[in-house]
């Protein structure tokens, strides 16, 4: 072999660890929405049918809405479930009280106007579906994330429209439209006065019909946070396996994730949202986020299952500066040996072909992690010693023959 | 074989692909989707780059991240997928060779000008074999990063000295010098290791 083809031999090209891509699209979705702050009016060519649902939200008020309402409304697709209230003004003044009291204290989360944008060519019925997804998980995030009641509007006894479509485009405007419970879109003949609560705006709009170049339909786009697109393959639409990565319901999580982070002091629902988006592997985007929001509010339990998670972060994640935060926090809650069990159990466990689980570079940023924040734990020499003699890949073992060669002198003396 | 001699046909990526320029014109227009179709499609190209550039896995893969980061801030001008592609060898060869000057400790690095002048066309002894293989990746860590960039870009990425020397903003003499130079330095070393030394 010649030296050019030595050289060439020596270039191969290699993969970066499996989830690169889904960091690299995690940081991308976050600079989208970054850039989309304030929320840009530029996509005037299109808004043509809206469907706008409008949400009175706050901790506070949610918590007086829930004491003091004979019953609250929750919207459901468009059917509507009347839920009792769990305790009454007049039966509890004391209570009533309380929550007043604790209602004023609270920071308010500021009343949010939802709109769901359906372009004019969406009227198909992967385009129905697409928004349908957006608008049921738009929903259930803000449920969870705000404790958001929604109120339908044409229900009657409903305090105020709440659910208001507006149909727009260039040859007839401000004619009004309605979802049926059957998810049609039904116009309205008489006008809806109220304004919306326009003090913030959660917008989605779903993009026409894409075709690729054969002429075949293939996608919709879920346009959020003002402009940046989530397109998703009409074979996607309701899953995630192969190819689909997120869906268009992640879009609006996302975006309603990043909201709440960006509008409100963080509280228990928060919390509990971060934590149950942490545990969830299905939507890599909103783990990302739920995870470093966790490690920003210092809010990592490290319990078991967060332990896992850990885990499986470990090994691939991107993010240098938080895998050490991360490993750190680990340690700080007293995980040290259940973090080497991680460790070791990412370093060794096997495929049934018998390759090992972990790539060549998780496993050389697992030996940098002996090699630095867990040098101290008692198992990370013996780890080392190990990984030396029975890694199959050249370059790991030599990495850890390299870090034990280099503790060899403190740990000898 | 000269250094310069142009990579033949099989080497040579095609310049145009339509459905990455189908993928481009989508990412432009803002389509995540086509975005993560280029990533995957470039991802190993810049992360090997970063990798025999920077000799770290971890350190790569975040030169890589960004790079891919701000291509998105960018990719509006990005006019071509030939474009594409030499806008990323460039992202990523300069990222790395910045971080390389930043860093505090830096490797033994082999100046182009301690390199020993060859005359050209004397790189074609026989003699590698796969421990050669594993060696040259090793002293490629050796190399200024330069070098090491333009060895990257001439054997990784088979282009012409011309071509790199567009995207490392060299002159062509510099990239030829860097190439003769960094082989010849090789093959001694190799030579070397051979003998047990």
């Amino acid at each position: 072999m010649g030296l050019e083809q030595t050289v060439r031999a020596a270039f191969v090209l290699r993969a970066p660890a499996p989830d690169f891509e889904d960091a690299v699209m995690a940081r991308v979705s976050a600079a989208a929405w970054r850039a989309s702050q304030p929320v840009p009016r530029r996509r005037r060519h299109i808004l043509l049918i809206s469907v706008l649902f409008v949400v009175a939200a706050a901790a506070a008020m949610l918590v007086v809405s829930l004491v003091s309402a004979p019953s609250r409304i929750v919207l459901q697709n468009s059917n509507v479930d009347v839920v009792a209230p769990s305790a009454s003004a007049a039966a509890n003044p004391q209570a009533h009280a309380l929550h007043e009291s604790l209602a004023r204290d609270a920071t308010p989360i500021q009343p949010v106007t939802v709109t769901l944008v359906l372009n004019q060519e969406t009227d198909d019925p992967a385009g129905r579906d697409y928004g349908q997804q957006v608008y049921d998980r738009a929903r259930e995030e803000l449920h969870a994330l705000a404790g958001v009641i929604f109120v339908d509007a044409g229900t009657a006894g409903a305090p105020q429209p709440a659910f208001r479509m507006t149909y727009t485009n260039k040859s007839k405007t401000g004619g009004d439209f309605h979802l049926d419970p059957d998810g049609t879109l039904v116009a309205t003949p008489a006008a809806i006065g109220q304004e919306p609560l326009l003090k913030l705006e959660l917008k989605f709009e779903v993009d026409a019909l894409q075709s690729d170049a054969n002429g075949v339909d293939t996608y919709h786009a879920v346009f959020w946070g003002g402009g940046y697109p989530m397109p998703m393959q009409i074979s996607c639409i309701g899953r995630r396996e192969g190819d689909c990565h997120s869906t268009p319901s992640d879009a609006a999580a996302l975006h309603i994730l990043s909201w709440r982070l960006e509008s409100t002091a963080p509280d228990q629902l928060l919390d509990d949202r971060l934590h149950a988006m942490l545990l969830d592997p299905s939507a890599p985007e909103l783990r990302s986020m739920a995870f470093n929001s966790l490690v920003k509010y210092k809010k990592l339990r490290m319990d078991g299952n967060e332990l896992r998670t850990v885990g499986d972060l470990i090994a691939g994640v991107g993010d240098r500066a938080l895998r050490t935060q991360l490993v750190r926090a680990s340690l700080g809650a007293g995980n040290g040996p259940d973090l080497m069990r991680q460790v070791q159990d990412l370093l060794f466990r096997e495929k049934p072909n018998g390759d090992r689980v972990a790539g060549v570079e998780s496993r050389m940023n697992l030996v940098a992690l002996l090699a630095g924040d867990l040098r101290d734990e008692p198992a990370a020499r013996t780890t080392l010693a190990m990984i030396e003699a029975n890694d199959p890949a050249f370059e790991v073992r030599a990495e850890a023959r390299q870090v034990l060669g280099a503790q060899r002198p403190s740990t000898t003396r | 074989m000269d250094t310069q001699t142009a990579p033949t046909p099989a080497q040579h990526p095609p310049a145009e692909d339509p459905a990455t320029d189908d993928a481009l014109q989508r990412a432009r227009r803002g389509d995540l989707t086509a975005f993560r179709e280029l990533l995957r499609i470039h991802k190993m190209r810049v992360f090997s780059m970063a990798l025999r550039i920077l000799g770290n896995g971890a350190d790569a893969e975040e030169v890589a991240q960004d790079v891919f980061l701000q291509l998105y801030g960018g990719i509006a001008q990005i006019a071509s997928t030939s474009h594409l592609r030499h806008w990323l060898l460039r992202a990523v060869s300069h990222r790395c060779i910045d971080r390389l000057r930043n860093r505090g400790s830096r490797p033994r690095l082999v100046s182009i000008d301690a390199l020993p002048e060859v005359a050209q066309g004397t790189t074609t002894e026989e003699g590698g074999d796969l421990l050669a293989v594993a060696q040259v990746r090793r002293l490629m860590l050796e190399l200024s990063p330069e070098a090491r960039a333009v060895l990257l870009l001439r054997f990784q990425e088979e282009l012409l000295p011309s071509e790199i020397a567009t995207v490392l903003a060299m002159s062509v003499n510099t990239v030829k010098s860097h190439l003769r130079r960094s082989l010849e330095w090789l093959r001694v070393q190799l030579e070397g290791d051979s003998h047990g030394s």
